[in-house]
This record gives C-alpha cells, structure tokens and sequence, in this order.
C-alpha cells in the first residue's frame, strides 16, 4: 500500500474543509457583487447626463480658455491603477498590473511617469519591483465604493494638472463587462476628451438659460465630470472584482470536488486491497494449521 | 394644478424622488425658488440649505454640498456632491468639526491653495448645525 488509509482520509477531510470554504466566499462575492453591480448600473445614467451637458457646453463655448480641457506636451504622466485590497480572486489584479507595466514600456517609455496605486496589490507589486508611487492608497474600496474618497484623490490630481505637474492623467481599471468577463480598459481623464463621442441634441443649449454664465457653469462641471469619471472607475472595478472572485471561487469547488472523488476511488481501492490481504493471511493460515 | 417632478441624487444615492410644489436652493450667485412652469435653466449649487415642499407631505430641509442644478419643463434633475439630511447630523461631532476647521482657517493666509476647500468645510458644518437646530 502506498498510501495509508489514515493519511488519504485526513486528506479528503481537508479538502472537504477547503471547499467548504471556497463555497461560502462564492456565495458571499455573490451576494456582493449583486450590491456593487446595482451602484455601477445606477451611476452610468447620471454621469451620461453630465457627458451630454458638458460635451454641449464645450461645443458651444470657447473652451480653450479652461485649462482642463487644452491639450500640451507630454511630458510627465499620472497614471491611476486601481486593484482590490484582497486577493483570491484570479488574475483580476495581475492584468491590470501587467497592462500597466506594458504602458510605461512602451506608450509612455522615455516619459516621466508617477503612479497613483489604489488597493494593496497594486502597492505591493509596486514596491517588489523597487518603484516608489507617488501617491499610495488601501481600504478605500470596502463593501462600497465612495465618492468622496474618488474626490479627494482627483482633487489632488487635478492640482498637479493645472499646476503643470503633470500633463496627462489615465487611469487603468477592470471595467465589468459581464461576471464572466472584466475588460482592462485604459482611460485618458486629463486633458478632458469629449465632443465627439458624446451624441448631444444640437438645442441643448439654446434650450437653457444659464446662470451665472456657460464659462463658469462649465467651468463647476468639469472637476465634478474627472470625478465622476474616477469614481465610476472604482465601482466598476469593486463590481468586476466580486465577479471575479466569485469565478475563481466556483472554480475552486469544482476542483475541489474532483480532487475528493479521485481521493475517495483511491481510499476505496487501499481499503479493498486491506481487506483483500486479510483474508489471504486468514485463509492461508487456516491451510497451514490443517496440515 | 403643474407640478414639479424632482430628483435629487448624488453619484452614490438617490436622496429624493417625487412630485413637488416648490423647491428652493443656494445657487453660486445666490438664493434661488423654483415653481411649476418655471423657464428651463441650468446653473450650479454652493453649499447651502435646500427646501423642498413635496406634493400632500410637510416640507423638509437638506444640506447639499455643491452641485449641479437643471429644470427642463418642470422637471428637476439635481446631482450633488453629497447630500446631509437632518437625522445624519451629529451635532457634538458637527460642533467639534467646526471649532477645527474655523481655527484652521484663521491660520490660512488670504492666498493659500487650501483657504478655499477649508472655508467651504466651515460653511458645511455652520449649515450643518442650521439645520439640526
């Protein structure tokens, strides 16, 4: 026997527990991903209303006077990474950082590019490889995600940006496409790019009076649109996570089921071959004592 | 009799969906009401009391901190950066917020980067404790 019964047992026992625990984090990221899949779905209508406002506004102001939307040598970059906290949950996080990577290679190779890391994997990726973020942050992406976290932090960007610290500023995130697919998607938030992309009804404006003027109505709305932008950001990223880890997790079971009927055919086989011994030692010793 | 259809939602949450008769706000330029068959206009919030008299109920305030403000033939569309209402207000915490802000203000000189997000915080927690009183 190679195996003893004991230890093949001992070891179904841990993988039952292995499994068990697999179960439950499916069915808790389940349950979660239904809450952060609502919060995504229900902001996408608020900020495509903002876009339409905006994207009318600049087609009919002369935008160049506002400094988030001009355009200028590139020179230094931000880039925004947005990863979980927790892992467990495939290579959610390991496709960002590996898209980021390959950007600084080769899209931004031979500029100065400072990183923004939200969630511990970005960080600890980060610092293995010896490169020191310019901003670093963790658990800010609980059970929800928060506004006035995603404004705090764009607040600081935005700074930089009109102080002429940084030229351009992306962000890169898992957008949730479905459970079974999270798309890494590279967006450009600063300088703004709109116009256009975003179909606007060319009335929209004549439609409205605005007060005090368009400039400075723009001009409000444009920090509050590069917040929304990062915000929707990061509950797409907290929904795509959950899918994520729920798909890892149902995977987990599975295999965990294999591996425990494959576990149990071999325990089946080393009792049988126990049993099997036995009676050949009983047996032949009932025809040694005859003679 | 015209109505208002309104709401009002920050990027997290809805704060108030439904039929009203008049609402008022802290427009950047001002004091501002809105009744039925007002003309279509856009404009941006400060921070500042908001009333609402809703359709057959008593009317009720909330703090609003900045946003953006549309009417378009009577209906009202609000997005705010984030919404307070009464019964979230902490008053001890909201007194303490406000001495330690005003203090730090009073240290900002006139020019400083920060003298304009720290006053605003001020204003928050002054309209804060308005509202809760």
């Amino acid at each position: 026997m190679a195996v003893s019964m004991r230890d093949i047992k001992r070891k179904i026992g841990s993988i039952q527990k292995t499994q068990q625990i697999t179960k439950a984090m499916k069915m808790v990221a389940a349950a979660k991903l239904r809450k952060a899949q609502e919060a995504a779905l229900t902001f996408r209508p608020f900020r495509n209303k903002l876009e339409q406002m905006i994207a009318s506004l600049v087609t009919s102001t002369s935008h160049l006077e506002n400094e988030l939307l001009r355009f200028r040598d590139v020179k230094n970059v931000d880039i925004i990474v947005i990863t979980s906290d927790r892992g467990l949950c495939g290579a959610f996080n390991h496709n960002v950082l590996k898209e980021t990577e390959r950007l600084m290679k080769t899209k931004f190779s031979g500029k100065n590019v400072n990183l923004i890391l939200i969630g511990k994997f970005a960080q600890t990726y980060f610092k293995f490889r010896g490169i020191k973020p310019k901003e670093a942050f963790s658990e800010i992406i609980k059970d929800r995600a928060e506004y006035s976290k995603a404004s705090e932090i764009m607040d600081k960007v935005i700074a930089d940006f009109l102080n002429g610290e940084t030229d351009e500023v992306h962000v890169i995130f898992n957008r949730f496409v479905n459970v079974l697919i999270q798309r890494v998607t590279v967006k450009k938030l600063l300088p703004i790019m709109i116009g256009d992309k975003v179909p606007s009804e060319q009335n929209m404006v004549e439609k409205f009076t605005f007060e005090p003027d368009k400039e400075t109505v723009l001009k409000e709305l444009l920090p509050k649109y590069v917040k929304m932008e990062l915000y929707g950001a990061m509950l797409e990223s907290l929904a795509g996570e959950h899918a994520a880890r729920m798909t890892a997790m149902d995977a987990a079971t599975t295999n965990a089921g294999e591996m425990i009927k494959s576990l149990t055919l071999e325990f089946n086989k080393a009792r049988q071959a126990s049993i099997t011994k036995e009676l050949i030692e009983i047996t032949t010793s009932i025809e040694a004592m005859k003679q | 009799m015209p109505e208002l259809n309104l709401s009002i939602v920050t990027p997290s949450r809805k704060v108030f969906e439904g039929v009203a008769e008049y609402i008022s706000a802290p427009g950047k330029v001002g004091e501002f009401g809105v009744l039925p068959g007002h003309e279509n206009f856009v404009t941006v919030l400060d921070v500042g009391l908001v009333e609402i008299q809703p359709k057959e109920k008593d009317k009720f305030k909330i703090l609003i901190v900045g946003g953006y403000f549309e009417v378009t033939e009577d209906n009202i569309f609000v997005i705010a950066d984030e919404i307070i209402t009464k019964d979230e207000i902490d008053r001890d915490e909201a007194k303490r917020e406000l001495e330690k802000y005003k203090s730090e203000l009073s240290s900002l000189p006139f020019d400083d980067a920060n003298y304009e997000r720290v006053s605003r915080l001020v204003k928050k927690f002054e309209k804060m404790l308005e509202l809760a009183s």
